[in-house]
């Protein structure tokens, strides 16, 4: 809220400038966000909490700043003797939708600008001058808090108003020019035929206040704070004067409104009070009293406020103190409706001495461990960095349409998603991985090896699940790459205790897919994107990606195993061959395992080759093995002769053939 | 004999002349020098010679095998000084290290300084209900109060006690969820991702981090609230930062506090980032509200505690100066590679 500081000033004694007040204001919890300094007026602007609708109104600041200079408040209510004569066209259907409606006829008004003071003290609190008329209303809501209302009489048809809902079709012309259809959550006004105003949000343009109005219909009323803030929803307005009713409004100062109103529109629109009208009953709720002891102010703010300092405290927010048997006993002022038990109270106190004269303290904590997941997190960040890739965090909300390219889990729907590009939860984390790629490939990034950890979600049975995931992903524009990330893969799980298979699979969107397992479980799988959707997300390179569930992993991690390193000398031998794409490596892996008798544990491929010398669909490669026996040195012709074996066993597998 | 060391000497200095490398100098090393070379028996042949004679043969015989060592010597120095290194003014060739993510570094930095206070770090779910992220923290159902927590919610079937399903708009379910299960005392920071349905901008993002944190105890009171954010600011940000409490609402604290930390930049005097306050806004926090311990069958009474959370973004942004929330989550490698863990 905005409000001038000289309109302040007229409530309540200030000897400090404008920022010396926003700065005790701000450190006593009203926020004071800007000051505006012009030669016409000072104007601070405040955050208010939704707590306490009381600052929403010039009486409100007027307390909470006498209060924090120790000063007394000055607030004049209107002198008008309203007449005795009653309006009778008011009607209310539902006195929860209104508990309270005061409505006052005053004839012949003229309507004109507004007087110097009025216009300054308006534009002081950052609202338009508009006419005397709208003026006051917008003057005495600014007052009070109490948002007013004044109607072209003549334009009310038959005079007569009905508090109603909507009902379904019906339409207003409001305000501000819009068309708005109703539905039955709307509280309206209503004249005999139609409505003419959004109870509590905005008027309707029909019976505006115009230059040729004569006769005016003032309504001061208190409607149901859930129904203003839902209808307020509905027609997606936010009006000052929703704001305030979703936020309560304080009956007592209602009537204040409605009386300054009617007064000012007599001295500054000649108009006249023909007759009024009160439907309802002007309640306040009684303040609870709320009791504590000095010792537990102490023992909550850890801060030891004198009992006299306490009182005097509380006394200067506009409450009784009584003192009985070493407690004391606060009934808070009737308008602090916040105030409702002793660590309120407690809140008051602290707020009015100062938060900053709270000592500062560290507390004794008996610390327990993190939790396990939380630090497997960390334990496999650090190992997918040592193997060289970088983490990323990409948007868990993503379109569903490209959700399904990467999983076939089904998805959750978001019931009110901003825009259809994030209209479900990820499913996989393959697709943000597949977008973080390209947005670096289309900025001339190169060697990309990312990883992600974090949270997909499905419906599985009807119901939902949440599981961590990890997702690594690179580009490579070779086929064969895949295999660097296999064996980076292979690491990463050696590394955590867990010796994987790779086990070819099928997968839709995917190519040289691989599950990877750990004793006959599925952690998850490596693949390759196909070229059908490296084109649809635009990739010319090679993809690769793997997803596996953390828990799995975690469940199935153990500690480093030692194994004696033997220090005998190994023997290496190179073997070239062409492996035809119909036979599997693993079958030459076995056939290694069975001819070389345990002399040959360790082989590696250390050359790929494709060209035209080979036959179509062979792949060239040359294998590294080593030979090593376990407990003495092999001679050389121990090493030819079992080399010779296992090219020999080599050469008879079908789709083998050795160069 | 004397014959003889003179045809080595003369030998010697024609194979040290013509000598290129460090290794051919310990051939020749071994060669005159060596356990098996001439020179090294010659004693005994000396001894072997007539007693007059004895004295120039060893004499000689030790000049030549000085002459030799110092040849060698002078050589490899020769040697090393032709050595020509690389000019190591040349660029280096480039290493990268992998990281982790910016954001990941910032909630490691922060649940350590936790962790060091005696605090232990937890986790919570992504999907929450109604009753965790609203009710059980004193948010009533429909109130202004909850505009501040805009929210997600989830085609699912609502549940029949929890209400419907949504995706936390906080990290303070947490909060409920480990309070209903275990007793007091309870000290516990829970990072993770909150969401809230905004419109993605360079200050706002429907996909953020935040950390929760609370103490509960018999005695915990505000002074420990703020002794444990006094340290975080000044472990997590520099060790001249001041801390400003201000009094605020929150529907499951009270009382409740914003926390401002002196300006990054101009150190409280003044500028466009702090909006010349001096000061920047960097968490809310408070007492844990009693209804929020009632609603978890912990007695006001006997226990109270305090909850803070932060939004782990402006924070990063604050600590590096970022201006656009966006970078985060566009995981652009030359952003990426710019942050370490410290
Ligand atoms: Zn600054």
């Amino acid at each position: 809220m905005k409000f001038s500081f000289e309109f302040l000033k007229e409530f309540v004694d200030i000897n400090i400038s404008a920022r010396e007040l926003a700065d005790k204001l701000t450190l006593a919890g009203l926020e004071v966000v800007n000051i505006e300094e012009t030669s016409q007026a000072v104007s601070l602007e405040t955050e208010v909490t939704t707590n306490r609708y009381d600052w929403l109104s010039l009486a409100g600041l007027a307390y909470e700043t006498a209060a924090l200079l120790d000063k007394k408040v000055r607030l004049k209510p209107a002198r008008i003797r309203l007449p005795k004569s009653v309006y009778s066209g008011v009607s209310v259907t539902d006195r929860k939708d209104c508990p309270l409606y005061l409505g006052a006829l005053i004839e012949g008004v003229k309507i004109q600008d507004s007087p110097g003071w009025l216009k300054k003290c308006l534009l002081g609190c950052g609202i338009n001058p508009v006419s005397n008329a709208v003026d006051i209303t917008n003057y005495c809501m600014l007052k009070w808090g109490q948002p007013l209302h004044a109607f072209d009489y003549n334009k009310i048809s038959f005079g007569k108003i009905f508090v109603r809902r909507a009902e379904h079709g019906e339409k207003i012309i409001t305000l501000d020019g819009r068309e708005r259809k109703l539905a039955k959550e709307v509280l309206v006004i209503a004249d005999s035929q139609k409505p003419i105003a959004l109870a509590g949000i905005m008027g309707g343009k029909e019976t505006e206040i115009s230059s040729d109005t004569r006769n005016i219909f003032l309504e001061a009323a208190i409607f149901n704070p859930l129904v203003v803030r839902r209808g307020a929803r509905i027609a997606g307005l936010s009006t000052d004067s929703s704001y305030r009713f979703e936020r309560y409004v304080y009956p007592l100062y209602t009537f204040e409104a409605f009386r300054q109103a009617c007064e000012m529109f007599g001295i500054l629109c000649h108009g006249k009070v023909a007759s009024w009208v009160k439907s309802g009953i002007i309640s306040v709720p009684k303040s609870k009293t709320i009791s504590f002891s000095p010792r537990q102010v102490v023992r909550h703010l850890g801060l030891n406020v004198p009992a006299g300092r306490i009182k005097k405290i509380l006394r200067s927010l506009g409450g009784k103190v009584k003192s009985s048997a070493g407690r004391i006993v606060f009934t808070p002022p009737a308008f602090r409706r916040d105030l409702q038990a002793k660590e309120d109270v407690f809140e008051e106190i602290a707020r009015i001495y100062g938060y900053g004269k709270i000592p500062v303290n560290l507390p004794l904590l008996s610390r327990k461990s993190s939790s396990p997941e939380f630090r497997f997190d960390n334990l496999l960040r650090r190992k997918l960095n040592a193997c060289g890739f970088q983490e990323i965090i990409t948007y868990s909300l993503v379109q569903q349409t490209e959700a399904k390219d990467f999983s076939l889990k089904e998805p959750v729907f978001l019931a009110n998603a901003l825009r259809r590009e994030e209209g479900v939860l990820r499913t996989s984390l393959c697709l943000g991985m597949v977008k973080a790629l390209n947005y670096n490939l289309s900025h001339k990034q190169e060697g990309l090896k990312f990883f992600e950890l974090g949270r997909i979600f499905f419906s599985q049975n009807n119901r939902h699940r949440e599981v961590q995931s990890l997702c690594l992903g690179t580009t490579s524009s070779q086929a064969l790459d895949i295999l660097r990330m296999k064996a980076a893969i292979h690491t990463l799980l050696e590394k955590t205790g867990i010796e994987p298979e790779f086990k070819k699979i099928e997968k839709p969107g995917f190519v040289s897919c691989a599950g990877i397992i750990c004793q006959g479980q599925s952690l998850g799988f490596l693949a390759a994107l196909n070229s059908l959707l490296k084109d649809k997300y635009g990739f010319s390179q090679e993809v690769f990606l793997c997803e596996m569930e953390v828990e799995k992993i975690c469940t199935l991690a153990g500690p480093a195993k030692y194994r004696p390193v033997s220090l005998l000398p190994q023997v290496f031998r190179d073997i070239s061959f062409a492996l035809s794409r119909q036979q599997e490596f693993s079958a030459i892996e076995e056939m290694i395992n069975k001819t070389a008798a345990g002399l040959c544990r360790n082989w590696q491929a250390i050359d790929f080759y494709s060209g035209k010398k080979l036959p179509a669909g062979f792949l060239g490669m040359t294998l590294r093995l080593s030979y090593q026996h376990p407990s003495r040195t092999l001679t050389s012709e121990e090493v030819d002769s079992v080399h010779e074996k296992v090219r020999r066993a080599l050469m008879a597998l079908p789709g083998v053939i050795l160069r | 004999m004397l014959n003889k060391l003179k045809e080595i000497s003369e030998q010697a200095r024609q194979a040290i002349n013509s000598v290129q490398t460090i290794q051919q100098i310990r051939d020749l090393q071994t060669r005159f020098l060596g356990r098996k070379s001439f020179l090294a028996n010659a004693s005994q042949s000396i001894a072997s010679l007539a007693p007059e004679q004895r004295p120039l043969a060893g004499k000689t015989l030790n000049s030549v095998k000085k002459e030799i060592f110092s040849l060698l010597e002078e050589k490899q120095k020769s040697l090393q000084k032709q050595e020509q290194g690389i000019d190591i003014s040349l660029p280096g060739f480039p290493v990268e290290i992998a990281g982790s993510h910016p954001l990941t570094n910032v909630i490691n930095e922060i649940c350590r300084v936790f962790e060091d206070l005696g605090f232990e770090v937890q986790q919570g779910s992504e999907i929450e209900t109604e009753k965790y992220n609203f009710q059980a923290l004193n948010i009533p159902l429909d109130h202004p109060s909850r505009d501040a927590f805009d929210t997600f919610y989830l085609q699912l079937p609502a549940d029949r006690t929890q209400g419907r399903y949504l995706l936390r708009s906080h990290t303070s379910p947490s909060q409920i969820r480990i309070m209903e299960k275990r007793k007091p005392p309870l000290a516990v920071v829970v990072p993770g991702k909150v969401y809230r349905p905004d419109n993605v901008d360079a200050s706002h993002s429907f996909m953020f981090h935040q950390i929760e944190g609370f103490a509960v105890d018999r005695e915990i009171n505000f002074s420990h609230l703020k002794g444990v954010l006094v340290e975080f600011g000044r472990r997590v940000f520099s060790a001249d930062t001041r801390l400003r409490f201000r009094p605020h609402f929150f529907p499951f604290t009270e009382p409740s506090a914003e926390v401002d930390i002196s300006c990054l930049l101009c150190s409280g005097k003044g500028c466009p980032v702090c909006k010349h306050s001096g000061w920047l806004e960097i968490l809310g926090c408070g007492m844990i509200h009693p209804n929020v311990l009632r609603a978890v069958k912990i007695n006001p009474a006997k226990f109270q505690g305090f909850a803070f959370g932060m939004g782990v973004e402006r924070i990063a942004m604050l600590k590096y100066g970022i201006s656009d929330i966006r970078l985060f989550f566009s995981n652009h490698k030359k952003f990426l590679r710019q942050f370490y863990e410290v």
